[in-house]
């Protein structure tokens, strides 16, 4: 390397420039091998719970990352269900396709984001999270409410799925493992963003506002441009996925969309360790995967993730991915004492 | 010529007058220091200035720009920058982190650009650390860069500090007290360092500071206040026989007779 400013070693910013230029190789190396799986996996209740995963890991990363910028997001229900709401409406009632109705609601639920992020954004803490839980639930009653349009407390029903690709007329939405190949791109595309926007200088500028944002103020940053930045792109990733629930599981209703739906969110970013990008995606996996193994004892489910939250504050309060740092750091004090030994 | 000019101005927090008829100036390339007892209305003055605070009356103007009324982001970008006597970086950062985002305001980048990941973007970040390399160098925190600024011993961390807002590339510089909690040797590294970015950039700096010593030897000129009213302005030799200032500070002697 040319860089010698930094002295006999490089930088960990240099080396993380030179892992950043590799990263959409990388990215398309994972996508392409998820994309194959059916190949070899054809149990359509496999493909199911991967499908599930994979659609609740665009939820949970993007609220990871509303959570990263240092607002106390208690409203990720809200913005999904704004996302799915739209969706099923704009194809039931107007009868748009599914490739434009998604997008769509994308832009609906970001726009939401911006109009509720300009005034809430300010809020800290605590504040926050009761103005977006608040609104969650509010539009959750409006749901209920206005029947005619949202269909009520029993929802939206027989959501068509997704019409064939405009140009490939031989990918219909009837197999399961179409559905697979959509929930992989779309989680793909969405963690390609995220990952760039935490990895670029925009996350540098998320982080420092949340590290200090008095001072990241002082050094010329327009702090509220980029909380609601954040919370609008975050909140119209996680509506698409929202919408790509309600045309994967034909049928929409209130409940979907209540607190219920953050909290687990919560506990999956959680566990899996929150200071890490990939910290929620292991912690969604893992608990996804034990919630259908323990499926018979359901009642219970929320009761163990709350155990499992409770130890891993306790021992290990950088979440599930830390055990990997925790072993590397093992090996790496091994390998040095031998080093010492050696000279 | 003037840089900084205060103008009459006033801060009232209900009744209380933190900061009252404030008649100031600072020139190019001037250090200049702002002493008084605890309570005077220092940090209050510097918070209006950075527009962290609105004057309740009166006029604050750079480089015969007004400032009152910009918002904080605002006023960085007019060529002003400060530090914090608290919160002067960010804890979780590296110490090389924490001065790239001090070059914030000369980073053009666009949300598209950042997602792409262009080449040129690359390119712009290695420009960039190599500028960071340049200041951390100048503040002898080279060596550094990798250290998590939280774990840095108190003398580092505030050098840390100045070194973030000097990478703004600011045209007036703040600086609340800046050897708080200093041993002597320590301090008397920060006095050269301030010294040299005088020197060296160029930069006016306002100083707000309970060390005397180090003020009265920094400073060529000096403003008192006291309960938010300017009560003395000069030299360092003047200032130390002002019957006012003695008194702010140690109190009327009384009369025996």
């Amino acid at each position: 390397m040319a860089e010698s400013t930094g002295g006999a070693k490089e930088a960990k910013f240099l080396q993380e420039i030179n892992v950043q230029a590799r990263s959409p190789i990388h990215f398309g190396v994972i996508c392409l091998i998820l994309c194959l799986v059916p190949l070899v996996v054809s149990n359509e209740y496999y493909l199911h719970v991967l499908i599930s995963i994979f659609y609740h890991i665009i939820y949970a990363s993007t609220y990871r990352f509303i959570l990263r910028t240092g607002q106390f997001h208690f409203g990720a229900h809200a913005f999904i269900g704004i996302g799915a709401y739209s969706s099923a409406l704009l194809v039931t009632k107007l009868g748009l396709s599914f490739w434009l109705a998604m997008p769509i609601a994308g832009l609906i639920s970001a726009t939401c984001a911006i109009l509720v992020g300009y005034p809430t954004l300010r809020l800290k803490g605590i504040y926050f999270a009761i103005i977006t839980w608040g609104l969650g639930d509010t539009l959750r009653f409006l749901y209920i409410r206005f029947e005619s349009l949202f269909g009520g407390a029993l929802g939206i029903f027989s959501i068509p799925e997704p019409d064939s690709f405009p140009f490939f007329s031989n990918i219909d939405f009837s197999q399961k493992s179409h559905f697979y190949v959509l929930s992989v791109l779309l989680m793909m595309f969405t963690l390609y963003i995220l990952y760039r926007m935490e990895k670029s200088r925009l996350g540098l500028i998320f982080g420092a506002v949340r590290e200090g944002d008095k001072l990241a103020r002082s050094l010329g940053i327009n702090i509220m441009n980029y909380k609601v930045l954040a919370f609008a792109v975050c909140s119209g990733l996680a509506a698409m996925a929202g919408s790509f629930y309600a045309h994967y599981t034909y049928y929409i209703s209130p409940k979907d969309f209540s607190i219920l739906l953050t909290i687990y969110l919560a506990i999956y970013t959680i566990v899996g360790g929150k200071e890490n990008f990939y910290g929620c995606i292991i912690g969604t996996s893992i608990l996804m995967l034990a919630g259908e193994i323990f499926a018979g004892y359901a009642h219970y489910q929320l009761l163990m993730y709350s155990g499992l939250l409770i130890l891993i504050i306790l021992f290990l309060p950088n979440g599930l991915v830390s055990i990997y740092d925790i072993i590397g750091r093992l090996f790496s004090s091994s390998a040095k004492s031998t080093a010492l030994k050696d000279a | 010529m003037a840089h900084l000019v205060l103008d009459n101005v006033s801060k009232n927090f209900g009744g209380l007058a933190a900061v009252s008829d404030l008649n100031m100036e600072i020139n190019d390339r001037e250090i200049v220091g702002l002493i008084g007892p605890n309570g005077a209305g220092k940090t209050t003055t510097f918070n209006l200035i950075t527009g962290e605070l609105k004057p309740s009356s009166g006029e604050i103007s750079f480089e015969s720009k007004k400032l009152n009324g910009m918002r904080p982001h605002r006023v960085a970008k007019a060529g002003i920058s400060r530090t914090y006597q608290l919160t002067t970086l960010f804890p979780g950062y590296t110490v090389m982190e924490n001065v790239l985002v001090g070059f914030h305001l000369e980073t053009k980048f666009s949300f598209v650009e950042a997602l792409l990941n262009l080449r040129s973007n690359r390119r712009k970040e290695r420009r960039l650390f190599d500028r960071a390399m340049e200041v951390l160098d100048f503040m002898g925190l080279s060596k550094l860069v990798d250290e998590q600024a939280e774990n840095l011993p108190h003398g580092l961390q505030r050098k840390l500090g100045v070194a973030i807002s000097l990478a703004c590339g600011p045209r007036l510089l703040l600086l609340d007290e800046p050897l708080t909690g200093m041993n002597p040797t320590e301090a008397a590294d920060m006095i050269n360092t301030i010294r040299q970015i005088n020197e060296r950039y160029g930069t006016a700096i306002l100083i707000v500071e309970h060390n005397l010593k180090a003020v009265m030897a920094l400073c060529r000129r000096i403003v008192v206040i006291n309960f938010g009213m300017k009560i003395a302005q000069g030299s360092p030799e003047e200032i130390q026989n002002d019957e006012q200032v003695i008194e702010a500070y140690i109190g009327r002697q009384i009369d025996a007779s």
